[in-house]
């Protein structure tokens, strides 16, 4: 099940006069997966991941404590981690996994 | 279809800080939760082994800590190198995902050069052999792949090591393992008392001072183990 969410549009894009340089977006796309589901979040990048974690928990009905969000490089997502400081590119994505819980017997 | 997420922040100012504190469930470090489980004779999870597995080996510079979450999903192949390449001894926390959700843990010496897997299983079963040895395999396929070092197979062995008596303590057991492997004597083959190493570890989640792992230590190789362990709690 593919879910896409769509960030509100803002102001019109701005086309740079031929030559400069494309400026730097200042929103990133996410895919947050989980194995039966995807959610597309537009962010800013400086915006701390937590608030795009609880939504996809609220959403979800999972309870934060029992998930883990792990980025493409293999690194834990925590609450004040933002796609600059993970240095994430558009597109990139967010894998949701179940706690690691164990007794046995 | 479910409506857009608009996760622009307020206006005028960021978020409050009151947002990042210590509990915050995604945070890694620890909430009250963690400490229930130690004190409640709970099952532990990966974010309460991994964090007191940094405690444990914050000095052991030679030391690399296994996330355990790479068994569900494995980082890039130059991700894991840069982890874990340039170490001489890698200690894994195995989880297994099955029936009855269990913990293992691996300790890999010469990665280098010629790899050797020990398991210690305080609930052996050759299900969690075989899921420890595919997963170490899946490891050194990308750190050392066979094609291009054909001889540097890793050796598997499955060690004797001290048995859980219930159902919630494998836990316990990957981190007491942990604790005589890093400072370098041979785990507890048997007679660990686990309610005592609870009590021991809850002290030290208490604790943000360095200090008591080192004294943990010291307890430790002064007296026999669970004499040790007795002095140690009397320390923390």
């Amino acid at each position: 099940m593919s879910d896409r969410s769509h960030s509100p549009t803002g102001p019109g894009p701005q086309h740079p006069e031929a030559g400069e340089p494309a400026p730097v977006t200042e929103h990133i796309n996410i895919k947050v997966a989980d194995r039966d589901n995807e959610v597309f979040f537009k962010i800013k990048r400086s915006t701390p991941l937590k608030k795009l974690m609880d939504a996809f928990c609220q959403r979800q009905a999972l309870t934060p404590t029992q998930v883990r969000f792990i980025t493409s490089e293999g690194q834990k997502v925590t609450a004040v981690d933002t796609p600059d400081t993970l240095d994430m590119e558009d597109g990139d994505t967010l894998q949701v996994h179940q706690e690691q819980i164990g007794g046995s017997v | 279809m479910k409506g857009p997420i608009d996760s622009t922040p307020e206006p005028g100012g960021g978020d409050n800080d009151d947002d990042r504190d210590a509990m915050d469930p995604f945070d890694l470090n620890l909430h009250p939760d963690h400490l229930n489980r130690l004190r409640n004779n709970e099952m532990l999870d990966d974010r309460l082994i991994a964090h007191l597995l940094r405690c444990f080996s914050v000095a052991a510079n030679s030391w690399a800590i296994v996330d355990s979450l790479h068994l569900l999903q494995m980082p890039p192949p130059d991700k894991l190198k840069a982890l874990y390449a340039s170490k001489e001894t890698l200690f894994i926390p195995v989880h297994h995902q099955n029936a009855a959700a269990h913990w293992s843990c691996l300790v890999v010496t010469n990665p280098n050069i010629s790899p050797v897997a020990h398991h210690y299983d305080s609930c052996p079963n050759p299900s969690h052999s075989a899921a420890a040895r595919d997963y170490v395999t899946d490891i050194f396929d990308v750190l050392q792949p066979r094609r291009l070092q054909p001889r540097r197979m890793v050796i598997f062995r499955d060690v004797n090591s001290a048995r859980q008596r219930n159902g919630v303590d494998c836990g316990i057991f990957v981190l007491v393992n942990a604790i005589y492997l890093l400072l370098g004597l041979q785990p507890p083959a048997t007679d660990v008392d686990s309610n005592l190493w609870r009590r021991v570890f809850a002290a030290m989640l208490c604790s943000k001072d360095q200090q008591h792992m080192s004294d943990l230590s010291e307890a430790i190789k002064r007296r026999s183990p669970v004499a040790g362990v007795q002095d140690a709690q009397q320390v923390l």
